[in-house]
């Protein structure tokens, strides 16, 4: 017998993440990935070709791109920290001190990187 | 009624007998600050549009029935107060699933899903007879928020990835599944990794996170989803070191 | 019509229903076990229940202290041996739902923890904080998914039986996606498809809750028990009359009046307790009956608080202060703060009764059967004669596990002996169902299903509430009659057949128009007060054993009041006394054991 449903699928199309601003700062998140890969491909340079790498880091566009990237990596951090505790089933004042340990540690491992670049140079 | 505050929604109408596509439709209703979505719904049911389709059972936010989109928003519709729409209200069913008719949807795959996951205590041999276990509050804690799911279907709605690839096992079931893998009840964990590490399993999660924020129950989904990310890595890890060591053994064999 | 042949066809996938299936699948390994609902299992009213479930659980406690409770709970209108064997199963079940993993609170040693519930000697109500019919519900579908055996058909709204010579021989429902009648034929069919509280206009109930398991019974004879017994819930939010578990009371909360009066020590409960230590059987902790009846009478005298809602009474937990309530009573927090706008950390819960619990339902003898061979009922729906004349809280969710246990064990055994079935019979009677549905689908007329529903609803808060008497039942009974009258006008506009709500309604409407008269008649038939039911006209208001220690029958009577009969109430080892609680039971406990000891 033939059946009187018709059932209506709504298709999902590749403009979905505009539709809500939680879906664009997904986006956004993932988006950093694009300057991970581009800040590895500066480092290949730094490691196959110093000199290249020398020249190429004062190039007024190389600098907006890192200025860029070093915001992406920011975001990215702050993202994941955040989604540190999903990953660990473990009592919640137990997350707030691990993410709170992981702020430091990165604050404090970016201080000393900065101040060893600041002492070399 | 004393009050006589008035409010017109847009509620999603579809008849799969006579329309091509679900259309909105206006509806004039009374509200006062107590009102939400769901007597809404029953006030048009019984005053303006008999033939107006909904799921509503217990009204009180733990059956998880009338889970519509608010404004393309998850919510149940009977923890949605009319006071916080003041600006305008848009009814639609829940999106990432068939449409059968009005706000109503088909849900046999979610079902399914969930049945998928055996979410049932495997592997315990003991009888009533034998008394009950022993479980300490502890080891309640590590379950216990992931077995608040009411199956309302929000994540569903809200996941993306289920919207693309409609046979993503999905938050709500891989959430059941890792439910039962943290009882320390259970011994079915390696049963339920097979469908957990599956070609629609765990993997087709990638932390978008927005289940966890509609989660009416605060279940959050979303970490559910990643520690079985954990577990699956591990296991794979492990597998490959056994592999390693079984090509060993035999290399040595030979 | 799209005809399925299974073993045993279970109706309600609540509590009770699921229950029965496991136990059918089990008892019947490689069977076909049908479990029919009108809504996903997970949507069953058995998740909204919240306080506990009941089982003589610690060493101090024994089943005969929960029987003595349970009988004179039910006004010594409970069958004996059936709540003998009911207390003493318990247990059992419980122990059975925590290895299917239902989450019980625990100790910190890890055992299983109780708590105090009203009308109960001991603690002995089992709990999974405040929700503990969600996590039984949940515990009960998810185990369920376990047995190949069980054949769910979600969403199938169940319109009719099929008998062949006094027999059932199976049923036929509406599969409410496809729009399209089915047959389904079986040896056994179990009703579990909870009580009919939504006759009433006020109720604690899920909309769902209107009782079609109790029509289709009725209309095919059996009889239905007891019907004038209507539980109501001293603490429902106003308005919505969404339920405030009777486990904040066990907890430790008082009920206030508006001078913040612990009012329940003027009407037998007394003396007052100390705050913050309930005592089991005084005060807070008394029956739910005289709770809401003691409310009733405040209200007379203008004691309780004037809202827009009607008069409340005040519900304060806030010496339980944050954590216990946030430990205990979560889910009554989040209730109280979403549909009453008050954090009972800070401020009373405002409450009023509301009808709950429908004690009577489906005559069954002690195995669930009715008088329709392989015909059970189990669980609200039904009155195998657990809870008399009024129900304990916490006893009906250890009722749906040990009598759905029962009659998924009988039912598999009538199964078992079933004939082949009378195929062209059965067909035909299929056929009239059709009829008569494609009767409704095409009925023209001006009146509309939801005036009935709420003119009935409201008719029976009037005439058969907490108190009654002849001059207000008569003025209901006139009522409904009416209504039976003025439904048959009830027009169902052209629309799909897919998920047509709006006929399913109607069935639910005129369906309850019938369990309201059974309720009414067998109310103003019932000239004594007893338990819930409580008159206030002459020479009706005291308990009279001589005549009325007697189930009431309601027999159904087409197009005519129902005709009421009366059978006899078995007693084995508790002769009625007076029924009181406070002081006055302390003391009456004391003498008794006094003489059993002398």
């Amino acid at each position: 017998m033939a059946t009187k449903r018709k059932p209506y699928i709504r298709e999902v199309n590749a403009g979905w993440w505009k539709k809500l601003p939680f879906y664009r700062d997904y986006m956004l998140r993932e988006g950093t990935s694009v300057f991970a890969v581009w800040v590895s491909v500066v480092l290949l340079v730094a490691l196959l070709s110093p000199d290249t790498f020398m020249s190429l880091v004062k190039n007024p566009l190389v600098i907006i791109l890192n200025l860029a990237a070093f915001l992406a990596s920011l975001l990215h951090t702050k993202t994941w920290y955040a989604l540190v505790p999903k990953i660990l089933n473990l009592p919640e004042a137990i997350l707030k001190r691990l993410v709170q340990t992981l702020w430091g540690l990165t604050i404090g491992v970016s201080v000393v990187v900065l101040a060893l670049a600041a002492a070399s140079y | 009624m004393a009050d006589t505050k008035t409010m017109t929604i847009k509620i999603s109408r579809y008849n799969p007998e006579k329309d091509g596509e679900p259309h909105l439709e206006l509806y004039t209703i009374p509200w006062s600050e107590k009102t939400v979505l769901l007597d809404a719904l029953q006030y048009i049911k019984d005053n303006l549009s008999p033939d107006l389709s909904f799921r509503s059972s217990c009204r009180m936010t733990i059956c998880g029935s009338c889970g519509v989109m608010i404004n393309g928003v998850p919510k149940l519709a009977c923890k949605a107060p009319l006071r916080e729409y003041q600006e305008g209200l848009t009814v639609e069913p829940l999106a990432n699933f068939p449409i059968e008719r009005d706000l109503v949807v088909d849900l046999t795959h979610f079902m399914e899903y969930i049945q998928a996951l055996k979410p049932y205590i495997l592997g315990n041999i003991r009888r009533p007879s034998d008394g009950p276990n022993k479980q300490t509050p502890e080891e309640i804690a590590k379950y216990h928020k992931y077995s608040m799911c009411i199956n309302c279907g929000l994540c569903y709605a809200a996941c993306p990835q289920f919207g693309l690839n409609p046979k993503f096992l999905g938050p709500a079931a891989i959430t059941l599944g890792r439910r039962y893998n943290l009882d320390s009840r259970d011994k079915g964990k390696s049963e339920r990794m097979e469908k957990i590490n599956s070609e629609n399993g765990v993997w087709g999660c990638t932390l978008v996170g927005y289940c966890s924020e509609v989660c009416p129950k605060h279940v959050d989904p979303a970490a559910a989803l990643q520690q079985c990310k954990v577990d699956s890595a591990l296991e794979f890890a492990a597998s490959v070191l056994n592999c390693k060591k079984k090509e060993a053994s035999h290399g040595n064999k030979a | 019509m799209h005809t399925i042949t299974v073993d045993v066809a279970i109706v309600g996938a609540g509590g009770a229903g699921i229950r029965a299936a496991i136990e059918a699948a089990r008892q019947l390994p490689g069977s076909e076990v049908a479990l029919l609902s009108k809504v996903y299992p997970m949507r069953s009213h058995t998740v909204a229940a919240e306080g506990g479930a009941a089982a003589a659980w610690q060493d101090i406690d024994s089943n005969d202290l929960h029987f003595n409770d349970t009988v004179s709970g039910g006004d010594w209108l409970c069958e004996q041996d059936v709540v003998e064997y009911f207390v003493a199963h318990c247990r059992e079940e419980m122990i059975q739902l925590e290895q299917w993993g239902c989450p019980w609170s625990r100790k910190p040693d890890g055992s299983i923890n109780v708590r105090n519930f009203g009308g109960m000697k001991v603690p002995r109500t089992l709990f999974a904080a405040d929700k503990t019919g969600f996590h039984m519900l949940h515990t009960l579908f998810q185990t369920s998914l376990k047995f190949p055996e069980i054949r769910r058909l979600d969403e199938f709204f169940v319109l009719d039986l099929l008998v062949d010579d006094g027999r059932v021989a199976g049923l036929v429902a509406m599969n409410m996606l496809e729009g399209e009648l089915v047959q389904v034929r079986a040896g056994a069919v179990v009703m579990a498809t909870g009580g009919a509280a939504r006759v009433y206009r006020y109720n604690t109930n899920a909309v769902i809750v209107t009782g079609e398991g109790m029509g289709i019974a009725y209309r095919h004879g059996v009889a239905l028990r007891d019907m004038e017994f209507m539980q109501y819930h001293p603490t429902g939010l106003p308005g919505t009359g969404i339920l405030i578990t009777e486990a904040s009371r066990g907890e430790g909360g008082v009920m206030l009046n508006k001078n913040g009066y612990r009012y329940l020590q003027d009407y037998g409960l007394g003396p007052e307790t100390p705050v913050g230590h309930p005592k089991p059987k005084f005060m807070e902790l008394g029956p739910r009956d005289k709770v809401s009846q003691a409310f009733w009478h405040e209200a007379r005298k203008g004691n309780m608080v004037r809202t827009p809602d009607g008069d409340v009474a005040m519900l304060d937990v806030r010496h339980l202060g944050r954590e216990k309530i946030l430990e205990r009573l979560p889910f009554i927090r989040e209730l109280s703060m979403f549909y009453a706008g008050v954090d009972p950390i800070d401020k009373p819960i405002p409450v009023r009764p509301t009808t709950h619990y429908t004690m009577g339902g489906i005559a069954t003898d002690q195995n669930c059967e009715t008088s329709i061979k392989g015909l059970f009922a189990a669980g609200e729906c039904s009155s195998v004669g657990l809870h008399g004349a009024n129900r304990l809280g916490s006893n009906s969710l250890a009722e749906i596990v040990v009598f759905g246990k029962v009659a998924g064990e009988h039912a598999a055994a009538r199964a078992r002996e079933a004939a082949q079935p009378n195929a062209s019979l059965l067909d035909a009677q299929a056929g009239d169902v059709e009829a008569w549905f494609n009767g409704l689908l095409s009925r023209k007329g001006k009146e509309k299903w939801a005036t009935i529903r709420d003119e009935m609803g409201l008719s029976m808060e009037d005439g058969c509430g907490i108190y009654r008497s002849a001059e207000l039942l008569q003025a209901t009974i006139d009522k409904l009659a009416e209504l039976k009258e003025r439904v048959k006008n009830v027009g169902v506009g052209p629309q799909s057949e897919v998920f047509n709500t709006d006929v399913l309604s109607l069935i639910e409407i005129e369906n309850g128009l019938e369990i309201a008269e059974a309720m009414a008649h067998s109310a103003i038939h019932r000239r004594e007060s007893r338990g819930a039911h409580q008159r206030l006209d002459e020479g009706c208001t005291q308990r009279d054993d001589e005549n009325f220690l007697r189930h009431s029958l309601a027999y159904y009577n087409k197009d005519a009041a129902p005709r009421i009969e009366y059978g006899p109430v078995k007693i084995t080892k508790s002769q009625p006394a007076k029924r009181v609680y406070g002081a006055e039971g302390a003391s009456q406990e004391k003498n008794s054991k006094e003489k059993g000891n002398g």
